[in-house]
């Protein structure tokens, strides 16, 4: 397993792909912060929120995230990596698992311009907001809007972004069924940005019913797991993490299912 | 005494799509060091069959064994097979040594020389920064040959190798594949249509027709099979023998099992044979002239349907 790790950290580090999603996060990252800062400072109008919003990380992650499950997973498909691997003696339960670390590992590479932004922009202790809702690195950023940082901040800042990116991740854990199971590029993509617009309402509604507000929060699309500032408390950080990790271990746990009797042609 | 030493050993494999059976009680053992060309039509099931020794999909019924082992999943076995089946496994956009290189960290290989050897060994060393992707078909398949000799395999199995390769490049990886049998006693299964290549490389051949082995013949019983001769058929095959031998002055025939006489000399004069036989009294139910490509010997296994 540890073999095949390896070998896909390679090719990641080959692919023109990954390198172009990785520009687009980090284009995508520095306009949601300048447009943050000058929404705040009044250079520009509080309607440009708007397209703030769809420069932040929640938003690109919930295409950008689906497309990298396209390249490593159904990529892999089409290239018979995986056919190749199997044949070789490498046990489906172990491609599915190497498979979901190296996205992992994509999708936290995709959201270090976002952590890097946010913490120098934070840092500066300029002012930012959008003048609407916002979600993740841009709640963080918006909400630690002016506030001047000692050490102690800057390294609870660091440990609510990794908790952040691995809330994130979680989420994106759906695209792996999904590129398992349908191995089309095009439809983990759809099918997740679908499913991103979805969580995002039943977060609305999970606000109206209590008892599905408890239920959703066992997901890392429920509860306050994206509105993390430097407020929030060990607790809720610790159980954002163990909800990810939980949720994680259980989508890949239906995935080794799907896939441990699946026909590879 | 010694049991036979198998490669691969598959009992009554059975498999079938949307009810249609694609394979029907497959049983076939393959000796190690040698090279089996399966031969069948287009959905005959050779590639299904492929597939279900790599693991790649499951049989419905029967059994599979591979170097003596058998039960689910065979890891550690099919860590010693190299595969290429229907299309190489190859990823487009990074160069063909930095495939070798993917697929040499897969299988856990330190060798930092393992990728030029192989490059040279199917004669694709030269081509440096060109990625895949821009490669003909016959360059493809070399890098998946390539690719399937990665971590030295002692059980290659190869779909179409020879598919798309020009003619110089057809007879590079015939001996190639020769070479690895001869230097390496790699056991081999190879598919293809081009049975005239394939008669130049196998050693064994199995006949699949509609997903069940018509045929496992060895090269030599082929080669008796399909040698040119004058069948000659007669009530005394004792004296017929013996004008052969004293008026034709030849040892080589061979009398069958249904008494008929195979004679392998004379085949430009064969009037000269049957003067001679007139002449000392032979009276022939037969004498024809036999023997056949192949090509029209699998035809004549399957039946006579032409599609290969």
């Amino acid at each position: 397993m540890f073999n095949m790790i390896c070998a896909d950290i390679y090719k990641m580090v080959k692919s023109s792909a990954v390198k172009i999603l990785f520009a687009i996060t980090a284009i995508s990252s520095v306009i949601m912060a300048v447009l943050g800062h000058f929404i705040a400072e009044g250079r520009i109008n509080a309607s440009f929120g708007g397209i703030a919003f769809l420069f932040s990380d929640i938003n690109v992650i919930s295409i950008l995230g689906g497309a990298m499950a396209g390249i490593f997973i159904c990529g892999d498909f089409e290239n018979k990596t995986i056919h190749e691997a199997i044949a070789s003696g490498c046990s489906r339960g172990k491609v599915v698992i190497s498979k979901a670390a190296v996205f992992f590992c994509g999708v936290a590479l995709l959201l270090l311009p976002y952590a890097a932004v946010t913490g120098i922009a934070v840092g500066l202790g300029s002012n930012y907001s959008t003048g609407k809702a916002s979600l993740g690195f841009l709640y963080l950023l918006t909400e630690e809007s002016g506030v001047s940082l000692n050490g102690a901040d800057m390294q609870k800042l660091i440990v609510i972004m990794a908790a952040l990116v691995i809330v994130i991740a979680a989420q994106l854990s759906v695209c792996i069924p999904l590129a398992f199971s349908l191995k089309r590029p095009v439809l983990v993509i759809g099918i997740y940005y679908a499913v991103s617009i979805l969580s995002a309402q039943l977060l609305g509604f999970a606000k109206s019913s209590e008892v599905f507000d408890k239920i959703y929060s066992f997901t890392p699309f429920g509860g306050r797991y994206l509105f993390m500032t430097l407020e929030t408390g060990a607790w809720d950080i610790g159980k954002s993490i163990a909800v990810s990790f939980f949720f994680t271990v259980l989508v890949l746990g239906i995935t080794c299912g799907i896939f441990r009797k699946a026909e590879i042609k | 005494m010694k049991e036979k030493e198998y490669i691969l050993r598959t009992s009554n494999l059975s498999k079938s799509y949307h009810g249609s059976k694609v394979l029907e009680d497959v049983s076939i053992a393959l000796e190690p060091g040698k090279i089996y060309g399966l031969i069948g039509q287009n959905g005959a099931g050779k590639t299904t069959l492929m597939r279900v020794i790599t693991g790649l999909i499951f049989p419905e019924e029967g059994s599979l064994e591979l170097f003596g082992q058998s039960g689910s999943g065979l890891p550690e076995e099919r860590k010693r097979i190299g595969s290429m089946i229907e299309y190489p496994s190859i990823i487009p956009y990074i160069t063909a040594r930095e495939n070798l290189t993917y697929y040499k960290t897969l299988r856990g290989i330190p060798s930092k020389i393992l990728e030029d050897e192989l490059l040279a060994l199917v004669g694709l060393k030269d081509t440096g920064k060109k990625l895949p992707k821009n490669f003909s078909l016959g360059m493809k398949q070399r890098l998946g040959i390539a690719i399937s000799l990665i971590g030295n395999p002692e059980f290659l199995i190869l779909d179409e190798p020879v598919n798309g390769l020009d003619p110089l490049g057809v007879i590079e990886i015939r001996e190639l594949i020769l070479r690895l049998c001869e230097e390496r006693h790699m056991t081999v299964l190879i598919s293809s249509h081009n049975l005239p290549e394939l008669y130049q490389m196998a050693t064994d051949y199995i006949i699949i027709h509609r997903g069940k082995i018509k045929k496992a013949i060895t090269l030599k019983e082929l080669e008796e099979s399909c040698k040119h001769h004058i069948l000659i058929g007669c009530r005394e095959t004792e004296k017929l023998a013996g004008v052969i031998e004293m008026q034709l002055h030849t040892a080589n025939y061979k009398v069958m099992p249904d008494k008929t006489l195979k004679l392998y000399d004379y085949l430009d004069d064969r009037e000269f044979v049957a003067k001679t036989l007139i002449d000392n009294g032979i009276v022939t139910t037969n004498f024809t002239v036999q023997g056949d490509t192949l090509e029209n010997y699998f035809i004549s296994v399957i039946g006579g349907e032409q599609d290969v």
